[in-house]
């Protein structure tokens, strides 16, 4: 699959997951070098190590190079395998930060992935295994990814012990539809789940009562479900979380979330969620700022066709995505406001052709 | 003036009973009573009035505001009795803010908690496909009843253009979604051109192939499959065996060769030109006597159950 020559140039270590997982789509190799070569403590950090040990499971003939500091690394993809896998997560960061590059590459592997992580299920600096269950998986729906979609909570794990458990299962296509999705709608109804792990089972009532009061103003369609998880199932540490999803008459969903503090009340957990929420449908557009990558990524990665996407603003992460697509794939998006007329206006209308991707490595028929 | 007392008493009666019905809202218009206010209205009309009062502090319990104002409709209609049996239907009427109305509201409740639930059920479920179906299937229900025709008229053009993808004559087996590998497609597709021109049976097209494919191989090859085709079915018999699912008489749907052949019946007993002789008779089938009588066997069965018929009917 690495083809001889076509190597892509990065440094630092910021972005290193989207560009690792651009390299495996497109067979490019990458160098990532000066990797936090001016910090106290230079080189690639845990997460980011299991992170490669992860995707070196995943695929098969991939080679990784990593400098005696640790500083550089050289990835000449291999193909997708995919199959049963699973992985103990470091504690530096939960499963989210794993799955989120793998469930781009899920369904141009070879086979079915049934994917088992281990370690702290949600946090507060990735997406949760909730937000990724009911928000993300429904954005692969888009593109024709459905049958055999799955994300089985089986253990929650909360910061610091975790002792989380989640079963990831995708199914693989030839070939992803292209997007044509302009409408955002209006909000219908809102829904959420509210968790608490090793602390007062009340406590998730509490921050139910807290965001209804915010949000019971606005839309009478609103339920918040509080998830009960007991005894082994619910980790080595304590800890609650809030995670809100709103959807829209064209089944547009934004959400948000916010996770337990110490010193904080469920209250004001379950509030700055609510809050989140509300702004981030005041961002507009048909997808989450969350998941505006992924959208884009399975746009380009769509037949020859254009697809379209109307979006909010994009996020810091966004731009250097669509920049890093560009240098992988040479595909680049035509961005133009979504409504002229209206100069207040930020939503913006992306469209791209797509390069149609198609699954080499799925078992041939 | 006991006469008249008792008349009064009687009457206290009435008003009673009257305030105690139209407490329920009942469409009975008083009679009796309107009579002997007729004859004795002026001379009652004040006790009455006195006697309204201890009454409406009873009866306060029953919705206070309204009976006291029927109440007072009465009274004020005893001088003016023309209009009275208007004023008493309109006193009712007035009643109308008191009603307080217990909707059904028990069954409904239910049934929102069943779906409640269903619609909690689907989006804590782990399949995505149902997290979002379930959104799906819950606005539905509010559709209209057009949105609900079209839809009917949708689902019947969707059954009319299955029903036309799937008995295309070739499509089956070229279908892309079966994810058969090109010499499964290229066998399947010979098959079913078996199948079509009618030198197959239909579903047996693809076995005829592969058999003639087999016969092509060298003995040895073709003892093999024959032989490994025998083991498989051994080893399904004896897993059906460990399951707890077989029983001599389902013999039949595991062996897959010897079922189609059908064993000829050997005939037991002496054979004789024609017939079978056992047991000291000689049997005769009805195609061996028809043989010889020269009869078609559909025929004659025919001519001889409207003969009974006929029969039948000279009887009566």
């Amino acid at each position: 699959m690495a083809q001889t020559g076509s190597l892509v140039h990065f440094h630092g270590h910021q972005y290193l997951r989207q560009r690792l997982v651009l390299s495996i789509l497109s067979g490019k190799s990458v160098r990532v070098d000066k990797i936090r070569s001016d910090d106290k403590n230079p080189g690639l950090r845990d997460y980011e190590i299991s992170l490669l040990r992860l995707l070196e499971k995943v695929t098969n003939g991939t080679v990784i190079e990593i400098s005696v500091t640790g500083t550089a690394i050289l990835l000449k993809p291999g193909i997708i395998a995919g199959g049963s896998v699973s992985h103990d997560c470091p504690l530096s960061r939960s499963v989210g930060y794993f799955l989120e590059p793998l469930i781009m590459l899920a369904p141009f592997a070879k086979k079915p992935f049934q994917l088992t992580l281990r370690g702290i299920t949600t946090d507060d600096n990735d997406l949760s295994a909730d937000l990724i269950r009911t928000v993300t998986l429904p954005h692969l729906q888009l593109f024709g990814i459905s049958d055999g979609l799955e994300l089985r909570i089986k253990k929650r794990g909360a910061p610091p012990e975790g002792g989380g458990e989640v079963q990831f299962l995708c199914p693989i296509v030839k070939q992803v539809k292209t997007l044509n999705f302009v409408e955002p709608g209006k909000i219908k109804r809102i829904r959420g789940i509210a968790h608490a792990v090793r602390v007062n089972p009340q406590f998730s009532n509490r921050m139910i009562d807290a965001s209804r009061s915010v949000l019971n103003r606005y839309i009478p369609d609103i339920y918040l479900y509080s998830d009960v998880y007991k005894g082994e199932e619910s980790g080595k540490s304590p800890g609650y979380a809030l995670s809100i999803l709103a959807e829209s008459t064209t089944s547009v969903i934004h959400c948000s979330e916010a996770v337990s503090k110490p010193g904080v009340t469920p209250e004001e957990i379950a509030l700055t969620a609510t809050h989140a929420l509300l702004s981030e449908i005041r961002q507009g557009g048909c997808v989450d700022r969350k998941h505006q990558n992924l959208v884009l990524l399975m746009m380009i990665l769509g037949s020859e066709d254009v697809g379209r996407c109307r979006m909010g603003e994009p996020s810091v992460r966004t731009i250097q995505f669509l920049r890093d697509i560009k240098s992988f794939f040479g595909i680049s998006f035509k961005i133009v406001p979504a409504e002229p007329s209206e100069p207040s206006s930020t939503e913006l209308l992306f469209s791209c052709y797509g390069a149609g991707y198609i699954n080499v490595n799925r078992s041939l028929a | 003036m006991a006469d008249t007392d008792q008349q009064r008493l009687l009457e206290l009666l009435h008003a009673h009973g009257q305030k105690f019905l139209d407490s329920f809202d009942l469409p009975s218009p008083p009679t009796k009573k309107r009579k002997t206010h007729e004859n004795h209205a002026l001379a009652t009309s004040n006790v009455v009035e006195a006697e309204s009062d201890e009454e409406e502090s009873e009866w306060l319990g029953f919705g206070g505001h309204g009976s006291k104002s029927s109440y007072e409709s009465d009274n004020e209609t005893d001088n003016s009795f023309d209009q009275g049996d208007d004023g008493f239907t309109a006193s009712s009427s007035t009643r109308l803010p008191d009603v307080i109305v217990f909707s059904d509201t028990q069954s409904k409740s239910a049934e929102k908690k069943i779906m409640d639930t269903a619609q909690k059920k689907a989006f804590m479920s782990s399949k995505a496909s149902k997290v979002t179906a379930a959104q799906i299937a819950g606005s539905s229900s509010v559709k209209k009843d057009d949105d609900v025709d079209e839809e009917r008229t949708n689902l019947q053009n969707d059954a009319i253009l299955h029903r036309l993808l799937h008995t295309k004559l070739l499509s089956g087996s070229l279908h892309p979604d079966l994810n058969l590998s090109h010499a499964q497609r290229e066998k399947a597709l010979a098959g079913r051109v078996l199948e079509l021109s009618g030198s197959a049976r239909l579903g047996k097209g693809e076995k005829i192939t592969r058999e003639t494919e087999r016969n092509k191989a060298a003995k040895r090859v073709r003892e093999g499959l024959l032989r490994k085709k025998e083991e498989r079915d051994m080893a399904q018999i004896e897993e059906a065996k460990n399951l707890g699912n077989y029983h001599p008489s389902l013999k039949k749907l595991y062996d897959s060769e010897k079922s189609e052949t059908g064993r000829k019946k050997r005939d037991r007993g002496l054979g004789m030109g024609i017939g079978r002789f056992s047991g000291g008779t000689l049997t005769l089938s009805r195609e061996e006597i028809n043989s010889v009588t020269g009869r078609a066997s559909r025929g004659g069965r025919g001519r001889g159950s409207r003969g009974q018929s006929n029969r039948g009917r000279g009887r009566k």
